[in-house]
């Protein structure tokens, strides 16, 4: 309940967050790769579907036969690695900002209405939640892509799909906990109808925690679309994404590093970022959880 | 072993090797070969193989009447020799002495039975889409112990083409095992016995020392021989490079500079038989306008791809026979590179701002892409989808369902060489494999003809004529033949590629 | 009872799962005897006669319950192109998968724990941050990287280790469990050992250290959590040698979280292993799975799929268990 004159746990957090300079740093750093992302039209130097047969496989600007105008050389079909690594990072890094805030929408909704109805649809919702858990991943994937074709939103759908359900679980989990404190109980003891009592009571309590959950999985997101791409799965050309290029640049390992290290760098890089920022995130809602 | 004890426990062989060479081959104690290969076998039944792989492994332990040496002759192995004594009779003596692996002699009745069995159009209660390759054999007659006939129901000058396809199997074998236990034992006539079978991992064989010598003159000159399966293309390459096998086929393109850098491997490449094109959809606007067709396949610099993606080892095509087919005709108008001849067949055709999309499975997703992209430069907007081959595959299989597509990256095999078997589904009105729609009643008329044509000389007439058809009506754009690239070990000696695909090893040795 | 109601739960997801599966396969598009055929020659009447032998031609509904008739009699079909029964070609894969699963567990758990328990016990030291760093990078990295990675330098450059395979070229040991490391063993085969051994190394590190990273992360958190707690500073005063207290508490106490996220780890990798199967030639489930879902081999990706869903509840109940009975503080 409000009227304290303790600052607000979300501004108490940010504050601790941007004292601890490794998170705040990986966070800036995805900033700076989202903006480049959405800046990618402007900010690449060449189209990145821009083929020529006669720049096959050029190498970086540093070794023998690169050049300046394609500084991290170009893939087998003589496309820029730079270009396409640039709008690459709209799909692979889009695509896990994007499915997760969708699956944890989706998932925390559903795992408080569970946790806090009980009964049958808490019922209903667990049990779909098992046969996806249970799914595996990549036979899921690949099943669900078989059947509504390759694309981009085909590949958010399948995502989100198996991701719900970690949103879900932690939801859940906190909504259960939470229903047995006393303010919860006050409230209903108040008669307050449960939707309210759910908006106001419950969800900014399991926010934190189910944030947490959301960043780490976006380094999970990550990679999934990175080997669904790699197994041919992913977008469709010309859209370029990370995992697509690693895929790509496999078979001219021997005659061209290049093309798959870089991408495969990016997404580490990323990845790495992330998990950081997440971890940094959970320590400044929860110092106590400074580990 | 001793020279002696080598001898002496030869002896059966050797009564029935007295009109061989001489018996002085190198043969070290243990040795084995080692090939990396794609695809495990599905079965082991040669009355079905269900793909090329699985007809490759099976035909290391199963001979056949007849095989195709790596020119692509056919040449004589149970039977003796062939003639064809009228239209519809062919008479095949067979040879004396050879054996099946459990040891029994081969007979007259062990042909005719193999042959029913492929006749009769279903293994183990499902149908066997391997009947059509005996065409219209009506039956098999047993004239002797070891002689047969051959009867058709109307001429086929294509019989002793596709006799290569079928090996001979066990009659007494096949009854006791059934359909069911032929699918993983085997009881072959071939230079191999099967000694294990671990799926997914290797097939393990060795020498059948009382192999009658089909067409190498001998038993195997090695011990064991091991078909290690390795799916993926880095992994094949790798084991290669490390000396963990001494063959692998599937030689990716981009692997092929590695290897042959590589001191103790080498390429090893010969015509494929695999035609590949880019399937038009003719039926849909602007594509029924020949000069469309014809103006894309101006468009597309094949030389340029097959020098910088395939390596160069492939053969550009203006119509869809391979070099090595019968009736291949040399002197079909070449569609040259000229983006600007492009543009102008399409102004002139009244085609303004075309665009189109490239459908393509993921193998052909480079070269689609490739395609795309020189497209593009001629002035269409032009792009590749990639999907899966069980979807795509059936969509432009039913001209209902292919209506909004327009490019199809695909490709067809004409193994037997003869262009009966890759005209008559790809080209032919109505072919399964005819994905384009092309209907011309000219070519229909002339690909009839020929299928019952017994003068070699008029049937190859008709098929020059309608490849010139062909070629103009360009109802698919050209591409090319690639070759089948294998990485070979030094160490390895004694065999060739063939453009079958069949991986004969009967003579190989390893140093 | 409890026990009746887990089986219950699990009955439930299967059926569940089956459901879902089915739906899977009837609504992807793509024709599993066109797959089959290829540009083989056939007729069209053939072409039906293939697919009604298949099946392919009934109606949903009926399809489904004959598939539920047969499952519940063990009957999971034929595969569509192996011409055999489904049970027997997974089964023939099934023990790689395990061994590899297996093996990659035991260097994960080995690697993960000691480490996790290593760094608990200096948090903010050096080692602890370079252990922390590792498996930053360790769940970071993308599988099909490192396998690439890992085989590019010991296989192809140093050629220390085989490329791919299970057992190369050598003979297998007589098969009692169909694990080769342990039929070697028991059949007194030293030499088979050691090259299976040296087959088996490369792909299960490339499956392990993930799960070894993430198994460091648990633990150290749960030393740190343990450590932390009153009665460990109590023990400390009452003179107890420093190791003892260590020992019994703290790794009883942290295994607890550990060992329970590991199960459910192992059951993840039973899911994902298709990649580094792919990399490594591995015959094992995973491939052979994928391979059938782009096949449309309908009753293989069934009976698979269901396989998957069974072991992954096996290890859950496990995993519960296993939390349970190392931390009996905390009720299940």
């Amino acid at each position: 309940m409000s009227a304290s004159l303790a600052l607000s746990p979300g501004t108490l957090a940010l504050r601790r967050f941007r004292r601890d300079w490794v998170s705040f740093g990986c966070l800036a750093f995805l900033v700076i790769v989202a903006l480049v992302a959405i800046g990618a039209p402007w900010i690449a130097p060449h189209d990145p579907a821009d083929a020529d047969l006669l720049r096959r496989l050029q190498p970086p600007v540093w070794t023998d036969g690169g050049d300046w105008s394609y500084p991290l050389g170009c893939d087998g079909l003589g496309r820029d690695v730079l270009s396409r690594l640039i709008f690459g990072a709209r799909i692979s890094l889009g695509i896990g900002i994007f499915v997760v805030s969708l699956a944890t929408v989706i998932g925390a909704s559903a795992g408080v209405l569970a946790g806090f109805a009980r009964g049958i649809p808490d019922a209903i919702l667990s049990r779909i939640a098992d046969v996806l858990l249970g799914f595996p991943y990549l036979v899921f994937a690949i099943g669900l892509m078989g059947m509504m074709g390759p694309g981009l939103s085909n590949i958010v759908l399948t995502l989100v799909l198996k991701e719900w359900v970690v949103a879900f679980r932690v939801a859940r989990g906190e909504t259960l906990a939470a229903r047995r404190q006393d303010y919860v109980e006050a409230a209903r003891a108040l008669g307050c109808p449960r939707g309210r009592i759910m908006r106001d009571e419950i969800m900014p309590n399991i926010l934190s925690p189910v944030l947490v959950v959301a960043t780490v999985r976006m380094a999970g997101v990550i990679i999934m679309e990175a080997s669904l791409s790699f197994l041919g799965l992913g977008v469709q050309p010309p859209a370029v994404s990370w995992g697509g290029m690693v895929a790509d640049g496999r078979d001219v390992l021997a005659d061209g590093w290049w093309v798959a290290t870089f991408p495969g760098l990016a997404i580490m890089l990323v990845v790495i970022a992330a998990n950081l920022a997440s971890q940094g995130l959970r320590e400044a809602f929860d110092p106590k959880s400074r580990r | 072993m001793s020279m002696t004890s080598f001898v002496l426990r030869r002896r059966p062989l050797l009564a029935s090797l007295l009109t061989l060479p001489a018996l002085s081959r190198a043969r070290a104690a243990g040795s084995e070969i080692r090939v990396g290969f794609t695809q495990d076998a599905l079965t082991l039944d040669p009355a079905n193989p269900g793909n090329r792989d699985t007809e490759t492994i099976i035909r290391n332990m199963y001979d056949g009447l007849v095989a195709r040496d790596s020119a692509m002759q056919i040449v004589p192995q149970i039977a003796v020799s062939w003639t064809q004594t009228d239209p519809l009779t062919y008479e095949f003596p067979l040879r004396s002495g050879v054996r099946f692996h459990d040891g029994t002699p081969l007979t007259a009745d062990d042909v005719k039975f193999t042959i029913d069995r492929v006749l009769a159009g279903k293994i183990g209660g499902q149908t066997n889409p391997r009947r059509d390759l005996l065409g219209p054999l009506s039956h098999v007659d047993v004239t002797g112990p070891l002689a047969v006939r051959f009867v058709l129901a109307k001429p086929w000058p294509l019989l002793p083409a596709m006799l290569p396809f079928q090996e001979i199997v066990s009659k007494a074998f096949v009854e006791k095992a059934g359909d069911q236990g032929m699918v993983s034992q085997e009881n072959g006539t071939g230079p191999f016995k099967l000694v294990a079978w671990r799926h997914g991992d290797s097939i393990v064989m060795e020498r059948f020392d009382d192999y009658y010598g089909g067409d190498s003159g001998g038993p195997a000159r090695v011990d064991r021989l091991i078909y290690r399966i390795m799916p993926d293309n880095s992994a094949r390459v790798a084991a290669l490079l490390a000396g963990d096998v001494d063959l692998i086929n599937n030689l990716p393109v981009t692997a092929i500079r590695q290897v042959q850098a590589n001191e103790g491997t080498r390429v090893a490449a010969v015509n494929g038989t695999r035609t590949f094109f880019l399937s038009i959809n003719n039926a849909k606007p602007p594509f029924n306008d020949v000069r469309v067709r014809q103006a894309l396949n101006h468009a597309v610099d094949r030389k340029l791809i097959i020098a910088k993606l395939l390596n160069g080892l492939a053969v550009p095509l203006n119509g869809v026979l391979s070099p090595d087919a019968f009736g291949f005709d040399p002197t079909l108008p070449d569609y040259a590179y000229d983006p600007g001849q492009t543009k102008a067949m399409l102004a002139d055709a009244g085609v303004r701002d075309l665009q189109l999309t490239i459908d393509t499975d993921g193998s052909g997703k480079e070269i689609s892409e490739a395609i795309a992209s020189m497209f593009s430069r001629a002035g269409i907007d032009a792009k590749a989808r990639v999907w899966e081959t069980a979807v795509i595959v059936p969509i432009w299989r039913d001209p209902a369902k292919r209506q909004d597509h327009d490019l199809f990256y695909t490709s067809w095999g004409n193994a037997s060489l003869d262009p009966s078997d890759i005209m008559m589904p790809a080209i032919r009105t109505g072919g399964r494999g005819n994905t384009a729609g092309y209907a011309d009643p000219e070519v229909d008329k002339l690909l009839d003809d020929a299928e019952t044509e017994v003068d070699r000389e008029k049937r190859k007439a008709l098929y020059l004529q309608a490849q010139q058809i062909i070629n103009r009506d360009a109802p698919w754009v050209f591409l090319w033949l690639p070759q089948d690239i294998y990485g070979v070990s030094q160490r390895l000696k004694g065999w060739m590629p063939s453009p079958s695909g069949m991986i004969d090893l009967s003579r190989a040795t390893v140093a | 009872m409890w026990l009746a109601g887990r089986v219950s739960h699990l009955l439930s997801v299967l059926f569940g799962t089956s459901i879902a599966v089915f739906a899977m396969m009837w609504a992807t598009p793509g024709d599993p005897v066109q797959v089959m055929l290829a540009d083989q020659r056939v007729t069209p009447e053939q072409v039906t006669a293939l697919r009604h032998e298949m099946g392919l031609d009934l109606s949903l509904p009926s399809r489904f319950a004959s598939f539920l008739w047969r499952a519940l009699h063990g009957d999971f079909g034929r595969s569509f192109f192996h011409h055999r029964p489904v049970i027997g070609v997974i089964a023939e894969r099934l023990p790689a998968t395990i061994e590899l699963t297996l093996a990659a567990s035991v260097i994960a758990l080995l690697i993960g724990i000691p480490l996790g328990l290593y760094a608990g016990t200096r948090p903010g030291r050096p080692t602890d941050r370079i252990a922390s760093l590792g498996s930053l990078v360790g769940v970071s990295m993308p599988g099909f990287w490192l396998g690439l990675v890992l085989m590019l330098i010991f296989s192809v450059t140093l050629h220390l280790l085989p490329v791919s395979g299970r057992m190369g070229s050598g003979d297998e040991p007589p098969a009692v469990t169909h694990l080769l490391l342990l039929d070697s063993v028991l059949a007194g085969r030293p030499d088979m050992f050691a090259t299976a051994l040296r087959h088996l190394i490369l792909p299960s590190v490339t499956l392990a250290l993930p799960m070894a990273a993430v198994l460091m992360q648990v633990t150290r958190t749960a030393v740190i959590d343990v450590m932390r707690a009153d009665y460990i500073v109590f023990a400390e005063a009452k003179g107890l040698a420093r190791r003892r207290i260590l020992l019994l508490h703290v790794l009883k106490n942290a295994l607890a979280p550990a060992v329970s996220v590991a199960a459910i780890e192992i059951g993840a990798m039973l899911g994902g292993n298709m990649i580094v199967e792919t990399i490594f030639s591995w015959p094992g489930v995973g491939r052979l799975v994928v391979q059938a879902i782009f096949d449309r081999n309908y009753p293989l990706v069934q009976a698979a799929v269901l396989l998957y869903a069974v072991f992954y509840a096996i290890l859950n109940f496990a995993a519960d268990i296993l939390y349970a009975l190392l931390n009996p503080r905390v009720a299940a």
